[in-house]
């Protein structure tokens, strides 16, 4: 695996990174209107998540503001903004 | 269903005598404006954290080296392309990887023992041979980075367990081996395990910064109740064995694993007299297990001074010679046994 730091992933493809790095063994579909909290992911598996991040697109995310009752669509909505800003 | 997680929860003393905790526990936890700390401030406050994270994280999403990147990722990407790094490099890698010890990594040092031969001491190359690092990587000691006062780690069990361990380590806060690399072991009685931290130079035998022993121990003990704990067991090493004796009676421990417990100069390797200490009247000698070395000169000045007090508890020997006797009893796999008898 390479970073590409001028990839922009689609929502669908971060949806999909999100359900398979984090093993949440539910379909996509059914993960994005979940919260956080119904989906059990806590802090560490969102650092988690920004690492692997950080290695496909060379970004650092900050997901410090996020709260628990988030759905994963938000989530995902966060990190394709943070990408679009460092890539504008 | 996802699988249950470990809980690490941790607490600072504060100057003002306040105290800040951190937490992940089962739910959804503190990523909000609930708490003004979270693990991205935390991280960003201390270094060794977001190193460690970075090691933990990486070693456990994937299984392309590539993937672990930055210098340590190059040392092994180096090792298995045949181009071995200079000794200085191996010793900073494995001295990296042993402090901060995070499973992954231990694991791709261990397989690579032949190459990091040089870079690391007998004594650790035997013990990292021999520590079981199947743990969940949820269940590591994550935290440890932080260096928290206290640190409460609760295993993945259905329900929270009643028993708990409050381990004390040496003047250098460690426990013979670094912390996270023992809890690998500890981890395996699945009971609850406190470790208490100290500053630099501090004596945790006199209590915790700024609180005295009695304080101190009172602070413990309402977190042990917080969590809904009801047995209590002590364990400690060197300085810290001389700590857990003197916490015993005043947090109710059932029993203490005491290894090589005495407060030492470590300038002469001799233990310093001293005059507090433990009798019958304050805790039954019978509840605790002492283990030393029988070849270690430190040890064997340890047990004079024993003898000396008529403190004549159950004992157990390591034969290795080294004042690290809980170290020298994971090498001799006396350890579990001794952690048996403890939690019995």
């Amino acid at each position: 695996m390479t970073r590409n730091p001028h990839l922009i992933p689609s929502f669908d493809g971060l949806l999909h990174l999100v359900v398979d790095s984090c093993r949440l063994n539910i379909s996509s579909d059914e993960a994005v209107n979940k919260t956080l909290t119904g989906l059990s992911l806590d802090s560490l598996e969102l650092m988690n998540l920004a690492i692997e991040l950080e290695d496909r697109y060379g970004l650092e995310l900050d997901l410090n503001d996020l709260r628990s009752d988030s759905t994963l669509g938000e989530l995902l909505e966060k990190i394709l903004a943070q990408i679009n800003q460092i890539n504008r | 269903m996802r699988p249950l997680r470990a809980e690490h929860h941790i607490f600072g003393l504060q100057s003002d005598g306040g105290m800040f905790t951190y937490s992940v526990d089962r739910r959804f936890d503190e990523t909000h404006a609930k708490n003004p700390l979270n693990i991205w401030t935390l991280q960003r406050q201390v270094p060794a954290l977001k190193s460690f994270l970075g090691l933990w994280g990486r070693g456990r999403l994937s299984t392309d080296p590539e993937v672990a990147s930055g210098w340590l990722g190059d040392v092994f990407l180096r090792i298995n392309s045949g181009n071995i790094p200079s000794k200085s490099e191996l010793q900073k890698a494995a001295f990296l990887i042993l402090s901060l010890s995070p499973g992954s990594y231990l694991a791709k040092l261990r397989s690579n023992a032949a190459e990091f031969a040089d870079a690391m001491t007998p004594q650790y190359r035997h013990l990292l041979s021999m520590v079981d690092l199947s743990l969940p990587p949820r269940s590591e000691l994550i935290f440890h980075a932080c260096h928290p006062d206290v640190y409460l780690w609760i295993p993945p069990t259905p329900e929270r367990p009643k028993k708990l361990i409050v381990c004390f380590g040496t003047r250098k806060n460690t426990l013979n081996a670094p912390r996270p690399l023992v809890h690998f072991e500890l981890a395996k009685a699945d009971i609850g395990i406190l470790y208490v931290g100290h500053r630099p130079d501090h004596d945790v035998s006199k209590g915790l910064i700024g609180r005295d022993l009695k304080s101190t121990a009172a602070l413990l003990l309402s977190i042990t109740k917080q969590f809904g704990f009801e047995k209590l067991y002590g364990l400690g090493t060197s300085l810290g064995g001389y700590a857990a004796l003197h916490y015993a009676p005043l947090m109710h421990f059932e029993r203490v694993l005491n290894y090589s417990g005495m407060p030492i100069d470590h300038e002469q390797s001799v233990p310093r007299s001293s005059d507090r200490w433990l009798s019958e009247k304050n805790f039954p000698l019978d509840r605790i297990l002492t283990v030393l070395s029988s070849s270690d000169n430190t040890d064997r000045r340890i047990l004079d001074f024993y003898n000396g007090k008529g403190f004549k508890t159950p004992r157990d020997w390591v034969s290795i010679p080294s004042h690290g006797s809980l170290t020298s009893s994971i090498l001799e796999r006396k350890f579990q046994t001794q952690l048996l008898w403890l939690i019995e």
